[in-house]
């Protein structure tokens, strides 16, 4: 099996490809992190008073929390807070009102991503906002999502031209005080995604966020909020990449979601942020809180992600099941190659009757990697015939990396059901003997068992993303899949 | 760190030291607060506001330990943490007891970071304990037991287990933890303290069944030679709070660890069992099955890892924790974690947690069984898979005594 071996050598050592930097003029705030920051960060967004405030109350709570160390199985390097720029935003930045007007070299560092804004807008319709580095950049579609009353524009806009559903939205779901780093990101955040859905409105196309850290020394902190009012629905994709360097970048986002009674938000995730090099240098710190709730009843909130990229990875897309008959759903192919850290999973959080969440979690882990699934499933008293099933499966390529699984179940009710099972294995030998004598060669045979063993999770994405994220995993995976 | 401080001067102002007591460094351990990720479902902030007292004496009587150590040939006899040479008989070549205060030590000693704050204290204030030193091709089949009672209120029966098993022996050791009657508010703290020899097998069957306002905190370590073989039996039920800590450190190869618990829990019981298995070496098996039952208000918890060095391919490791709420008040726990770092493994847990089943309970009702009869008709099929592994006949008696028990 010596083939099969240097075939996973080779899977395990492949390079970052979208590591390169957009040579664009930024605006940058000074390092460091401080009120002045903030109030300059504010006015550079003109935001009214009250944001200001809100973002100040979050950094002096902020100031009183620790990072959390203890409990995540995560090894990183300290982090300094005041060594970072906490806003940049790509030069000029003028108002843009279709995507003609976009800066040229964006829109090439955009097709070099293969995210061509202009094919998609012509040949596949999503309408896409862009966040680099700190800024929203480019959103498209949004005359034509408009005539259905659909708001879709960036955090900055929707916060002068919508302030009253940021005000009544904003915090929520996950407050400022939930945990060090949404209150970080409370206090310095400076774009992002907002979306609201109007009642029995069907989007008719696919939202798509696509980050992009591009500034070195910065930290991307954005928000997203996405509103599903009663009986509509929305898919949301989001991607993310970053250019390598060696130093280590901080990503602390926060992701909102809320439906009403019978609307549904599927929320797609792909995210390739920059994991180092091989020997682990550099990479993106990705701290992201992301939560949704379910507070009307008969709705659904559906997390999907391919997660592949940072350096260290920790994140709890959860579902709050508030309303009656709502469902939460969280399906995670989680990759780890070379020195990279993933502690994430989900949390589902059982408080109305006949809620029903399940789990599916798909960990690989590669190289020199630790890859780990935490996940909380709790049955409040009131849930009455809660129904949850999780599966976290864990396969391992090589000897030198770590597969775990930390569940939390946690039951008060006598008529829940929970039902949880892992298991963490190798690629067996069988299968890849099974596959060599019908003439399928080691490494086809490794991509089609991987493959496989996503494909539950995979098939869960729009079509859109599902080719993206194949290519991801065979990029992650070298050329293995796909 | 004042407030870290307080509680242990409190907990610990009424226990008198043995000869190790002097020397413990206080400063180390601390109370594991809800910040503790290991003690997360379990507090101990009730247990320290007491200032239990190990030097009470003790008063049972003989047809109390007769009535307890029926079906037993052999028994050892502790109370309120103190040997009761008339109240005990077993064969003194293999078994010795010995005074905490003369010369018994941890063998082999935790090392400071396994010890936590309740390892320490039985460090300190360990009145007697068991040395057992089985030599090798020995066979002890029907179980020896260790009786351990508190007798008096706010009594502390501190208590230090070594059991060394000799290579190819294969030994069965029972122990029974209960009050006398009027006996309120009591403290058990035990560590146990295993080494099972190449070849050799342990069983250990463990009856936790004090009064309700006292409290168990176990902490045992194991060490698993080449092909050698741990099995454990827990049946827990009532206390104020119940805690059971078991490592099994597998260190040579072919070596098997199977960990079995039974809870039946009842109005405000805690009962918390808490695991780790680590595999540190190659071809080596683990089981876990814990079942647990809650009723009115009381928690079970069930915290295990498995944990598998890089070089230990080819484990097999399962874990499986299972829990039946009766109530609405009553909460379940479980958190099975799995810590691999080899690829060549075969890992998985699985866990569930729910209700009796609404059809079988049809089925019995249809046919002229009562819902109580039939409640407990099911929940003796639920811990039947536990029951079905355990091979002395005395043990299974007093298993099933004791479910039967659960439902009065």
């Amino acid at each position: 099996m010596s083939n099969q071996d240097e075939i996973l050598e080779e899977i395990t050592s492949k390079e970052y490809e979208y590591g390169f930097v957009t040579e664009i003029d930024s605006d940058k705030a000074p390092k460091g992190l401080n009120e002045d920051i903030i109030k300059l960060i504010s006015s550079k967004k003109n935001e009214p008073e009250w944001l200001l405030e809100y973002r100040l109350k979050a950094f002096a709570h902020w100031k009183t929390m620790e990072e959390p160390r203890e409990w995540a199985q995560l090894n990183y390097a300290e982090i300094d807070f005041q060594d970072v720029h906490y806003y940049a935003a790509p030069q000029p930045k003028k108002k843009v009102d279709s995507l003609d007007e976009v800066d040229p070299t964006l829109l090439e560092m955009y097709n070099k991503l293969g995210i061509s804004v202009d094919e998609q807008k012509r040949l596949q319709g999503i309408a896409v906002d862009i966040v680099m580095d700190s800024v929203s950049v480019a959103t498209t579609f949004k005359e034509k999502l408009g005539e259905l009353g659909i708001i879709f524009c960036s955090f900055g806009e929707a916060v002068q031209e919508h302030p009253e559903l940021i005000k009544k939205y904003m915090g929520s779901v996950v407050p400022y005080t939930d945990n060090f780093y949404a209150a970080l990101n409370a206090a310095v955040f400076t774009d992002g995604s907002f979306c609201y859905i109007p009642k029995g409105v069907r989007c008719p196309m696919e939202l798509s966020t696509y980050f992009r850290i591009n500034e070195a020394n910065t930290g991307q902190f954005e928000r997203t909020l996405v509103v599903a009012d009663k009986g509509s629905y929305c898919s949301y994709l989001e991607g993310c990449t970053a250019p390598m360097r060696d130093e280590n970048q901080l990503h602390a986002a926060v992701v909102e979601l809320i439906t009403m009674d019978d609307a549904e938000i599927k929320y797609s995730t792909i995210q390739n942020w920059y994991p180092g090099d091989k020997n682990g240098k550099g990479g993106i710190y990705n701290f992201v809180t992301k939560r949704g709730l379910c507070g009307g009843n008969n709705s659904k909130i559906s997390w999907t992600q391919v997660e592949t990229g940072s350096a260290v990875t920790w994140k709890y897309p959860s579902c709050i099941l508030k309303g009656d008959n709502s469902i939460g759903e969280f399906y995670s192919v989680a990759v780890t190659n070379n020195m990279q850290q993933a502690d994430t999973g989900t949390k589902m959080l059982h408080i109305g009757k006949n809620t029903r969440s399940t789990i599916i979690s798909k960990g690989i882990s590669a190289g020199k990697s630790q890859n780990s699934y935490r996940g909380l499933v709790k049955v409040n008293k009131t849930a009455t015939n809660a129904r949850n099933f999780s599966q976290c499966d864990s396969l391992l390529l090589g000897d030198k990396c770590g597969a775990h699984t930390f569940p939390y179940i946690e039951a008060s009710n006598t008529t829940a059901k929970i039902e949880h099972e892992a298991t963490t294995s190798k690629i067996g030998e069988d299968q890849i003997f099974y596959c060599n004598q019908r003439g399928i060669d080691t490494e086809k045979a490794i991509s089609l068992i991987v493959n496989g063993y996503a494909k539950d999770v995979l098939n869960k994405l729009p079509m859109e993303f599902a080719v993206e994220a194949q290519k991801l995993l065979a990029i992650s995976l070298e050329g293995s899949v796909g | 760190m004042a407030n870290t401080i307080e509680p242990k001067k409190q907990f610990l102002s009424n226990l008198s030291p043995n000869k190790k007591g002097d020397t413990v460094n206080w400063n180390n351990v601390d109370f594991p607060t809800s910040k503790t990720e290991k003690w997360k479902y379990t507090r101990v902030g009730k247990l320290t506001k007491n200032a239990f007292d190990n030097t009470l004496s003790e008063n049972i009587t003989k047809e109390f330990v007769t009535e307890h150590t029926k079906g037993y040939s052999q028994y050892i006899t502790f109370d309120n943490g103190k040997f009761q040479s008339a109240l005990s008989s077993f064969k003194r070549d293999a078994i010795q007891v010995v005074s905490t205060t003369a010369n018994l030590e941890l063998t082999p000693a935790m090392t400071s970071e396994e010890k936590d704050i309740f390892s320490t204290v039985n460090e300190a204030f360990s009145t007697d304990g068991l040395q057992v030193n089985i030599a090798k091709n020995k066979e002890i089949k029907s179980p020896v037991l260790i009786l351990n009672i508190i007798s008096a209120n706010n009594a502390a029966a501190i208590l230090q287990n070594n059991i060394n098993v000799g290579q190819g022996s294969s030994v069965n050791f029972a122990f029974k933890t209960l009050n006398t009657n009027n006996s309120d508010n009591g403290h058990f703290n035990v560590v146990n303290l295993f080494n099972v020899g190449e070849n050799a097998q342990l069983n250990s069957f463990n009856l936790q069944t004090p009064n309700t306002s006292s409290s168990i905190i176990e902490t045992t370590q194991v060490n698993l030679e080449r092909s050698s073989t741990y099995s454990s039996y827990y049946y827990s039920t009532d206390g104020s709070l119940i805690r059971n800590n078991i490592t099994a450190k597998i260190n040579g190869e072919g070596a098997e660890a199977n960990l079995y618990g039974l809870t039946l829990a009842k109005d405000k019981a805690h009962i918390d069992h808490s695991t780790l298995i680590d595999h540190r070496v190659p071809n080596c098996e683990s089981n876990e099955m814990y079942k647990t039952v809650v009723d009115d208000k009381s928690v079970g918890v069930f915290n295990g890892k498995v944990f598998v060095r890089p070089d230990a391919q080819k484990t097999n490791a399962f874990q499986s924790s299972q829990a039946i709420v009766l109530n609405d008040d009553a909460n379940v726990y479980a958190k099975p974690e799995l810590e691999i770092y080899a690829d060549d493994v075969k890992c998985s847990h699985g866990s569930t947690t729910g209700q009796l089943d609404e059809e079988a309970k049809f089925y019995l009702k249809s046919r002229g069984i009562g819902e109580d009869a039939a409640n407990k008709m099911l929940i003796k099929a639920f811990a039947a898979e536990i029951m079905e592994n355990i091979k002395p006949q005395v043990i299974v008696d007093q298993f099933e005594a004791q479910i039967e028990k659960y439902f009065q």
